[in-house]
């Protein structure tokens, strides 16, 4: 099942499928570069869920990479990296990954990755314990830029 | 004209391009060319005291810089100079060593005091440090030179044996709190004097120990710890104090005791430049960074040393969030130096954001562990 089937088979986001980029709001949008990958769709996760969960910590978004293996699905969160924000995008990475094993099933067997953009400056370093919890939990350290 | 220096073509340097702030730190890897550029900036200072130091030594290098660099850099470095090709530019200008060192002697004070590598080596098995000419002639300078500068500092001070050592009312009370819990854990160097025989010995705990039974950090901490000493009053002739590899031996608890006072030296009007390997220095370094640029609070500062509020140690938080630091890689690579003080965890620049490869690995192991825990679960 490629990335559009995917979607198109996870009832809670399919009608929020967009092509390219569009799905990202413009604080995100403006922090991506799309050089090596073709973009196969994007979904506004935090806006598809808001009705169904209004209640729960949700990711921001999900994009499709095609690669020459196998799609990738690209989880971004648009956060600021401030330390004290380390609890909060993880709490958000652990609502995503309850998700993935339940009504995003359709969402969660492809090779993927989590990333967070940050908003701000990046307040703490590789190596340092909020990063090493930061991996610990499968989410790459903070960029200001992604490159996809 | 800024503090600013330039080797070209020395040793592994290919262009080392260093502008200086208040506080100054060097990292890289091994045989990068960070001790050399310091021994070289001290020469650059210093150039009439040491000639003249040496040439009151009995030592002579005949007028030849290569025989010169033998005694001063040591054994095995005389290549490391290549003529018509080496270059040094202190703040802008040329500076010949080569004509400098034929010139000789001047009468102008010594600008920096260096505390080398290699300061383990300057303590005899006695307890005492060794004087400049115990050493070979191939030994190098900077390693004779602090170690006799400590031999006369000790020699000079009148300290009761058994007392506390040193006697040092400019190492305030939180400080010295601050260092025995970090380093001496409970230990306190004395001064013992045995017949005309004075050593140094660690005592404390009902215990009472020499210097052949310290520990490998202990060893490496003490000539440190006594190059503050002479230090601190502040001693009017040096502006500036190079010290390599400031974490020898130590903790990071201890690495961070040290930096405080570093922030001392800082308070006394010193500049200072330092080589590291630590990261936990560069986490210091950025720390600082980003309190002065937020204008962070001098109480907040000693919360990281875990240092008490008085107004001692209040006027030296204070001064350290007033002064500048400036970080350079040098890279094995290129054989350059590149500023990376800016140190951004986020930086697209590999060399800034993994701090000079200090962070490299970790980084590198949390991004496997990362894409491995991503992807380990999926159904």
């Amino acid at each position: 099942m490629d990335f559009v089937d995917a979607v198109e088979a996870t009832p809670e986001i399919r009608e929020h499928l967009k092509a390219g980029l569009q799905a990202i709001g413009a604080p995100g949008r403006k922090r991506i570069g799309v050089a090596r990958a073709s973009v196969l769709g994007s979904v506004d996760m935090d806006r598809a869920l808001r009705e169904a969960h209004p209640n729960a910590a949700r990711w921001d978004y999900v994009v499709g990479v095609e690669t020459s293996d196998d799609d990738t699905v690209v989880w971004i969160e648009v956060h600021s990296a401030d330390s004290h924000h380390i609890d909060q995008v993880l709490r958000k990475l652990y609502w995503l990954r309850g998700w993935l094993k339940s009504r995003g099933r359709p969402m969660d067997g492809h090779p993927r990755r989590f990333v967070w953009i940050a908003t701000s400056r990046v307040a703490f370093r590789k190596g340092s314990v909020p990063a090493n919890k930061l991996a610990q939990a499968g989410l790459e350290f903070p960029v200001k830029h992604l490159s996809l | 004209m800024p503090d600013s220096l330039i080797l070209k073509n020395i040793g592994p340097i290919r262009e080392a391009n260093v502008r200086f702030g208040d506080l100054t730190i060097l990292v890289g890897p091994q045989a990068t060319g960070k001790s050399v550029f310091l021994q070289l900036f001290k020469l650059v200072l210093d150039s009439g005291v040491i000639v003249k130091y040496l040439d009151e030594h009995g030592l002579n290098w005949h007028s030849k810089f290569d025989e010169f660099l033998t005694l001063y850099l040591g054994e095995g470095t005389a290549q490391m100079w290549r003529p018509g090709d080496s270059e040094i530019l202190w703040r802008g200008r040329p500076f010949d060593p080569e004509n400098r060192v034929v010139r000789g002697r001047n009468g102008a004070p010594e600008k920096s005091f260096l505390i080398p590598a290699q300061r383990v080596m300057s303590f005899s098995r006695d307890g005492w440090f060794r004087p400049f000419n115990d050493y070979k002639p191939g030994d190098p300078y900077c390693v004779r030179d602090f170690s006799e500068k400590m031999r006369r500092l000790m020699e000079a001070d009148d300290a009761q044996s058994g007392g506390y050592y040193p006697e040092d009312p400019q190492l305030t009370s939180e400080v010295r709190a601050l260092l025995s819990k970090s380093i001496f854990r409970g230990f306190q160097l004395e001064l013992e004097q045995t017949g005309p025989q004075k050593r140094l010995i660690l005592g404390g705990h009902g215990t009472h120990l020499p210097y052949m039974v310290w520990s490998a950090g202990q060893r490496e901490f003490v000539p440190l710890f006594l190059g503050f000493h002479l230090l601190l009053p502040p001693v009017d002739e040096f502006q500036w104090v190079l010290i390599e590899e400031l974490e020898m031996g130590l903790h990071p608890k201890g690495i961070a005791a040290v930096f405080f006072v570093v922030l001392m030296l800082l308070e006394r009007g010193y500049k200072v430049c330092i080589s590291t390997h630590s990261p936990s220095v560069l986490d210091l370094v950025w720390a600082f960074r980003l309190l002065r640029e937020h204008h962070g609070d001098p109480a907040k500062v000693l919360s990281i040393f875990d240092v008490g509020q008085t107004p001692g140690t209040m006027r030296i938080a204070r001064t350290a969030l007033t002064k500048s630091a400036k970080v350079f890689y040098f890279d094995p690579d290129s054989g350059r130096t590149r500023d990376i003080s800016h140190l951004d965890p986020a930086s697209p620049e590999v060399a800034e954001a993994g701090w000079g490869g200090l962070t490299e690995l970790s980084g590198r192991l949390a991004d496997v562990v990362a894409e491995t825990i991503a992807n380990g679960d999926r159904t």
